[in-house]
């Protein structure tokens, strides 16, 4: 090693310099005692502000810390929340269910965002010129327009619909009606029927810690450095984990929906442990509470570190093997077990005791996702026939044979618990939480709309940009192997433009849901406007409330840049 | 990047020397007070065509930089909702928030405000539409109900429910524009805010006289001008211009008499005391002697300035009620002035 190299650490340097050794010039130390300072200042600087704001607010009011998080709310919010929320529960619970509609909001908006984009964007290079232009006119008129004017304006045209009360809304059979306030439809009712209280006879869990409680404030606050510090340790552990090639590799050998039920889990636990870990740390007073939370979750992690390690043993078994029956019990298991973690985590969230109609619905959703591991049983089953002899037998029938006596048995187990409610008017003539019936406000299906209706046209164009992308040469060939044109866009192009597609996709998604934030302008109540709208204005705490806020949203984008990562390193070119 | 942290740092160090807060120099620095006021209740806030502003609570900004620069003109308006109030102040953007704020343990205690006194007794009532055929709020069982965000109205108003076994829905929403607005388009029965509210954004209605308003009050709402914790000075200069307004109408000291009672040597000795003639009050908090005189001969007693903004006489047409002088059967009392 007697060439100098020059790409390389001091050796270089050293050779060049010929007098005394001076230190700074030895390049790895120099950059170390550079990014020392650096970091020290930036250390300094957060210490710093972190204090300021500390020793200025501890000045004029004296607390400073999340003991507010377990005081009651003290007002009752608009009844827009998937389980009710009242004025006597803590404010973390208003926080939490805030933070379950924004989720909300943006996953039907992206969905809905992702299959409007496609289609709008198909349709701008559709050889039909009416179909064409009236594509282009639809991204135009909607990019070019703010977003918040588009909602106010769909509020204000949905207000002049006919109302409730006053005048006949547009109604249909079964109380079905559309009115200024909401739409309301008819609903499975689950739960009829089941008479006692609990499926099992007895509650599995002592319920009575996550009722609200009315505790009196305790003025001791944990520090600001501590969440700051968990926020970076939380966001830094989730960057590392997208950025990092091998790992998103180890993910990708897995199955792509199993990956979002974990990462989905993830969340949920990460954020659950956060709050309530830091909880726990301010108040003593209150550790009756959080005790037992931290209790549930506790036993839910470890739940969950054992069906992880489990599920990775059958997966290092599946590729070690080609035997179908090994696939499918992993793919049973991991369905199974996703289930049981996600009713589990929702219980702990959200205090819903067992066996309300609630966990019945969840008990059929286990039914559909089990119905679907026996499907995808008769896949494998395919697949393993068509690369014997080359003809695949149709399994649809089958398939749906299998969806309706699983979903049956589960039904029949269950006492036959659905029948159908249809929503009663008070004597206001209104519907209210217990008239029963599909209630949909205005405000909600006016963001989502208005969100995913905003956000396909940016998707539009980036699906356009990514068709016209591929080379028409790939076109010209498909066609001249003799492919249909239906075969050619979904085997040749998308495939193909999906590569350029997926990365810009991805900060439309983070758009949408950021973009949720100005649902307080319609009055619909998300983590924004309850938390930083009205819990802010009552019980003070800015700093707080705007840290876990941004920690909120920081969660969500991390999440859907995980995932979609781990999407595009599905598509794009495979090198070996 | 090593410049960025550098210039963070030195941002710090900048910011925590400018924390002490001497109000009434930075406001006589600049020129105007600044003070936060509702976007628009007619009789308590409201903005003129011209661009002027008119009511209640104006009438204590226009009190208060009248006192300190002898011109009630000088005042910047800040015109805030409810749910952005508090944090608007503490965060300096005015300096006097004057909007039909309620006084309470917490916002006095827990968000660091300082209550100056209350310009107006109030309590949250209940408004409904005739056709409604209700009668007394304990007939309000399974309404829907408008409430704005960020508002003792919200708090009491699931007190008062809950505390009467009734149940109902509430309808949050963020301006009182929008309430006026959900209310009217029928998204719910009943409108709650303070009764001069409700008497006031009535006057808005296409039609007034299909609303009435229901006989209970649920609350007490003393509402009254508020000023960051911590500039004890700015507080006793906002405290006793308000004061100044009760006690010169206790004296009969009026707009259009205050000067000849200033040059009358034969005055009573509170007149003279209260006009800065006599001993040197105006001093004592850091303003001229003739503050109060400017003051009153500008925007007048706290008579003057009830009849003109929301008496019977105006549209809003509110009894003197809970607000007249002690000595006339109502609780208005200051402190006296010596
Ligand atoms: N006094 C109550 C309520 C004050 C309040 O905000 N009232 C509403 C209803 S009259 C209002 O003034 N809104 C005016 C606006 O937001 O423009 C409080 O201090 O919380």
């Amino acid at each position: 090693m007697t060439t100098p190299n020059l790409s390389a650490d001091g050796t270089a340097a050293t050779l060049r310099s010929s007098g005394p050794r001076n230190i700074f010039a030895t390049r790895w130390l120099r950059n170390i005692l550079v990014q020392t300072f650096i970091v020290g200042l930036i250390v300094f600087a957060v210490v710093y502000f972190v204090n300021n704001a500390q020793v200025n607010l501890l000045r004029r009011s004296g607390n400073f810390g999340l003991g507010f998080m377990a005081t009651p709310g003290s007002y009752d919010p608009s009844p827009f929340f998937p389980i009710p929320l009242k004025n006597n529960d803590l404010v973390f619970r208003f926080v939490a269910l805030g933070y379950v509609n924004t989720i909300i909001v943006s996953l039907i908006g992206i969905f809905a965002a992702t299959i409007m984009g496609f289609v709008m964007g198909l349709a701008r290079l559709s050889n039909n010129w009416l179909i064409a232009r009236a594509a282009t006119v639809y991204v135009e008129l909607l990019r070019n327009i703010p977003l918040a004017v588009w909602l106010l304006f769909a509020f204000a045209l949905a207000l002049t619909l006919p109302n409730i009360v006053a005048s006949a809304p547009i109604s249909g059979p079964l109380g079905l009606s559309i009115s200024n306030e909401k739409i309301i439809l008819p609903a499975l009712k689950f739960g009829d029927g089941m008479g006692a209280e609990t499926w099992l006879g007895f509650a599995p869990f002592d319920w009575q810690p996550f009722k609200t409680v009315s505790l009196q404030s305790s003025a001791m606050g944990m520090p600001l450095v501590g969440l700051l510090g968990l926020m970076l340790i939380g966001g830094g552990a989730l960057l590392v984990i997208t950025r990092r090639r091998d790992m998103m590799r180890a993910f990708n050998d897995r199955e792509l929906d199993t990956l979002y039920v974990w990462l989905g889990l993830l969340a949920v636990g990460v954020v659950l442990l956060l709050v309530f870990g830091a909880s726990m740390v301010m108040s003593v007073s209150n550790s009756v509470v959080f005790a037992a939370t931290a209790f549930y979750l506790l036993l839910w992690a470890i739940l969950f570190l054992i069906i992880f390690a489990i599920s990775n043993r059958i997966e290092a078994q599946e590729r070690a093997t080609d035997a179908p029956g090994i696939k499918s019990i992993g793919i049973i298991y991991r369905t199974i077990a996703g289930i049981v973690l996600i009713v589990l985590a929702l219980m702990i969230e959200t205090s819903v005791p067992p066996m309300t109609s609630w966990t019945m619905f969840w008990v059929f959703v286990a039914g559909l996702m089990i119905a679907n591991c026996f499907s995808t049983l008769l896949d494998i089953r395919a697949q393993a026939i068509q690369n014997r002899t080359g003809d695949r037998p149709h399994t649809l029938l089958y398939q749906l044979a299998i969806f309706v006596v699983v979903v049956g048995a589960v039904f029949v187990v269950l006492g036959g618990p659905i029948g159908i409610s249809v929503p009663e008017p008070n004597k206001f003539g209104r519907y209210t939480a217990n008239s029963g019936g599909l209630q949909i406000v205005n405000g909600f299906w006016i963001l989502v709309a208005a969100l995913a209706i905003y956000t396909s046209a940016f998707i539009a164009e980036t699906v356009r940009a990514g068709i016209q992308a591929v080379d028409r040469g790939q076109t010209e060939a498909a066609r001249s192997v003799g492919m249909r044109p239906s075969q050619i866009t979904n085997l040749i192009v998308i495939p193909q433009a999906l590569r350029v597609i997926i990365p810009p996709l991805n900060s439309q998604y983070m758009n949408l849901m950021k973009n949720s934030s100005l649902a307080a302008i319609i009055s619909f109540p998300e983590i924004t406007s309850i938390f930083h709208g009205t819990i802010l204005n009552q019980k003070g705490h800015a700093i707080e409330i705007t840290a876990i806020i941004m920690l909120a949203y920081l969660t969500n984008s991390l999440l859907i840049s995980a995932v979609m990562n781990t999407i595009n390193e599905r598509v794009k070119l495979v090198e070996r | 990047m090593k410049k960025l942290a550098f210039v963070a740092a030195a941002g710090a160090v900048a910011v925590a020397g400018g924390v002490q807060a001497d109000t009434l120099s930075d406001t006589i620095a600049r020129g105007a007070l600044n003070c936060g006021v509702n976007i628009g209740v007619p009789g308590f806030a409201e903005q003129a065509d011209d661009g002027s502003w008119s009511g209640l609570d104006v009438d204590v900004c226009r009190a208060v930089a009248a006192a300190i620069f002898g011109d009630a003109g000088k005042v910047a308006y800040f015109p805030v909702n409810s749910s952005e109030r508090f944090n608007k102040l503490n965060a300096g953007e005015y300096d006097l928030l004057s909007r039909n704020t309620t006084w309470t343990f917490s916002r006095d205690v827990d968000l660091g405000l300082s209550f100056q006194g209350v310009n107006y007794y109030d309590g949250q009532g209940f408004m409904v539409p005739t056709s409604l055929g209700v009668s007394s709020a304990a007939d309000l069982g399974g309404a829907t109900v408008c409430v704005q965000t960020g508002t003792t109205t919200e708090l009491n108003l699931a007190d008062f429910f809950a505390d009467n076994g009734i149940s109902y829905t509430p309808y949050v929403v963020t301006t009182a524009a929008e309430t006026n607005e959900a209310y009217l388009a029928g998204l719910c029965d009943v409108y709650t805010t303070d009764a001069s509210g409700l008497a006031a954004n009535r006057t808005t209605f296409p039609d007034p006289s299909a609303h009435v308003i229901l006989p209970e009050i649920v609350s007490k709402e003393p509402l009254g001008p508020v000023t960051r914790q911590g500039d004890e000075v700015w507080g006793d200069i906002v405290r006793w211009t308000l004061n100044s307004m009760i006690i010169a109408e206790e004296l009969g000291v009026t707009s259009d008499n205050a000067a000849a009672m200033a040059a009358d040597a034969d005055a009573p000795a509170g007149v003279k005391r209260l006009l800065g003639v006599e001993g040197s009050y105006g001093a004592m908090l850091g303003l001229s002697d003739d503050a109060f005189l400017n003051s009153l001969s500008q925007v007048g007693n706290y008579a003057e300035s009830f009849e003109r903004n929301v008496g019977p006489d105006t549209a809003v047409g509110l009894d003197r009620g809970l607000n007249a002088l002690w000595t006339n059967g109502g609780i208005l009392y200051a402190p006296p002035f010596r």
